[in-house]
């Protein structure tokens, strides 16, 4: 089991598409950085005595998921994408050139699945969470950690109704490390959710492609669908649940759990139906 | 090219469908939103082909506090570009390589495929156009090209700076031009980053003409919102079919250029 493990791990976690994919993440996240650290440049005169707004100039105010670009719109907007694309359709893959027949045969075919599930969540949480560190790491080197002041909350997006805000003014960096693995597990998750339907779905591009569509799709149920029913107050598209600051519908914790087990819980069970079926 | 367009169909005819249905969705959805302010969505034949590309005003971020996703205006489009998405590069690994093989002319393969992704734009594009005209019927609108007060209000959701009614022709007559270079851009850069990434790079493009409001941003001739006619100031109709005219040569030429010297026999079936 550990060495299958290793194996596809090493495969998730070598291979040029996860490269691509997390470059290109970071890419984004680094242009975020880059665009809000330009934006108030010229407020640093006034560095020297306190004023309204100053926590936001610091480097927790102006994380990614603390502010608002045009940087952060496309990052959040295609994260679900990056995410699928490096491991996601792998089981397909193998099915296509053989090789799952001659690792099921020596490993078991439930072991190698839980392994091949493992590693797509592994690259899936890495491809989210890298590029969110990364811009951290960078506004810290650049900014002052400035703890958000309560009294700035004009200045952030995040208002007493926005998940974990209290851990924002009162502990910024726990709700840096908190936000980080959470779009982390949603985005592995979701690989893993991708990875399953990969088995059923033989067209790799239709399923890469129709996954990110789908999220539009979501994205659409939630802001318009069930807004022309009356039905407001959270969000459930994977788009919206993986940003603290939103324009639209608030994370709600509740729904927030619903998708993430629904997720999880789809994933597995279709792989696990899907395990004793013929692979020749 | 016979042949592409066979198969082709084979294989899009459901994303066809799926393009109609959302359409039919966003149509249903913005009536549905018209009533809810009490007022009767008796919408022409354009204001709904507007409604299903209408996009959102120019976002200043220095102004205005909130971004609003055009949620729905970019759902059409990425179906609309999902419908000629798959089949020239998985043509290119199958059945495709045997017939560039015996074509001998690499040119003639490539030139079968931007004219196969031109007309399945505009046969996409005439989903679109047949969806509304149900959607037209079925709320006893007219035909015409004009958008109205009440289209201002509910569906632009701009005020009416330009003078009503607002003659919406020639902007439709645009966007399927534009889609035509997006399309071709699509399959120029399918060939370099694959499929699925070239996908992921048409939403961020999409996305920044929403955010921005540059003209060299194809998607701003695509918002009706955006359009001369209806926005003061905004992108006229002749400038941006100049502008698709330029982007599908140049993502023809250069993904030929490419396409020339591009070895066909190690591409991957992946992303």
């Amino acid at each position: 089991m550990r060495r299958v493990l290793l194996i596809e791990l090493n495969k998730a976690l070598r291979n040029k598409w996860f490269v691509i994919a997390l470059l290109a993440a970071v890419c984004i996240c680094m242009a975020s950085a880059t665009i809000q650290m330009g934006w108030d440049t010229q407020s640093w005169g006034v560095i020297d005595s306190e004023f309204t707004g100053l926590s936001t100039l610091g480097s927790y105010g102006k994380w990614i998921l603390a502010r608002w670009d045009i940087a952060a719109e496309i990052f959040f907007l295609i994260l679900p994408l990056l995410a699928i694309i490096p491991y996601s359709t792998s089981l397909r893959t193998e099915l296509i050139s053989g090789v799952y027949g001659q690792m099921v045969t020596r490993s078991g075919r439930g072991r190698y699945l839980f392994t091949k599930g493992f590693a797509a969540f592994s690259a899936g949480f890495l491809v989210a969470a890298i590029p969110l560190l990364v811009n951290f790491v960078v506004l810290s080197m650049l900014c002052p950690a400035y703890v958000p002041e309560a009294l700035d909350n004009l200045y952030f997006g995040i208002t007493p109704n926005t998940l974990f805000s209290g851990l924002f003014f009162g502990n910024p960096l726990a709700f840096v490390i908190v936000n980080t693995l959470l779009d982390g597990v949603l985005c592995g998750s979701w690989a893993l959710l991708v990875l399953a339907f990969s088995a059923i779905i033989d067209n790799r591009v239709v399923l890469l492609a129709g996954s990110f569509l789908l999220t539009l799709g979501a994205r659409y149920l939630n802001a318009v669908v069930f807004a022309a029913f009356g039905v407001q107050g959270f969000c459930f598209n994977l788009s919206e649940l993986l940003i603290a600051v939103s324009n639209g519908e608030p994370r709600v914790l509740g729904p927030l759990l619903c998708v993430l087990f629904l997720m999880l819980g789809l994933g597995v069970l279709v792989l696990r139906a899907w395990r004793d079926g013929d692979v020749l | 090219m016979c042949m592409d367009l066979q198969e082709g169909i084979r294989e899009s005819w459901k994303r066809y469908v799926m393009l109609g249905a959302v359409c039919a969705a966003v149509l249903a959805f913005s009536d549905l939103l018209t009533l809810a302010y009490g007022d009767a969505p008796t919408y022409s034949w354009g204001e709904n082909m507007a409604a299903c590309l209408v996009g959102i005003s120019p976002y200043n971020p220095e102004q205005d506090s909130i971004f609003t996703f055009p949620v729905a205006w970019m759902f059409v489009l990425m179906v609309l570009l999902f419908v000629t998405l798959s089949y020239p590069y998985r043509d290119l690994l199958g059945y495709g390589r045997s017939v560039l093989v015996l074509s001998g002319s690499r040119v003639a393969w490539w030139a079968s495929k931007c004219l196969w992704v031109v007309i399945s734009t505009f046969a996409a594009y005439l989903v679109v156009a047949a969806s509304c005209v149900l959607g037209t019927l079925a709320v006893g609108g007219g035909f015409d090209l004009q958008a109205s007060e009440a289209a201002f209000m509910y569906v632009l959701k701009t005020a009416p700076d330009v003078g009503l009614p607002a003659n919406l022709a020639g902007f439709l007559a645009v966007a399927p031009l534009m889609l035509c270079g997006l399309g071709l851009l699509q399959l120029a850069l399918s060939l370099v980053l694959g499929p699925v990434l070239s996908f992921g790079v048409m939403a961020a493009i999409l996305l920044a003409s929403a955010y921005l409001y540059v003209p060299f941003l194809p998607g701003e001739y695509l918002m009706a919102a955006r359009t001369a006619s209806v926005l003061y100031g905004g992108f006229e109709p002749s400038a941006g079919a100049l502008y698709a005219l330029a982007l599908a040569l140049a993502s023809a030429v250069f993904g030929g250029i490419y396409f020339w010297r591009m070895d066909c026999l190690q591409r991957e079936a992946t992303a």
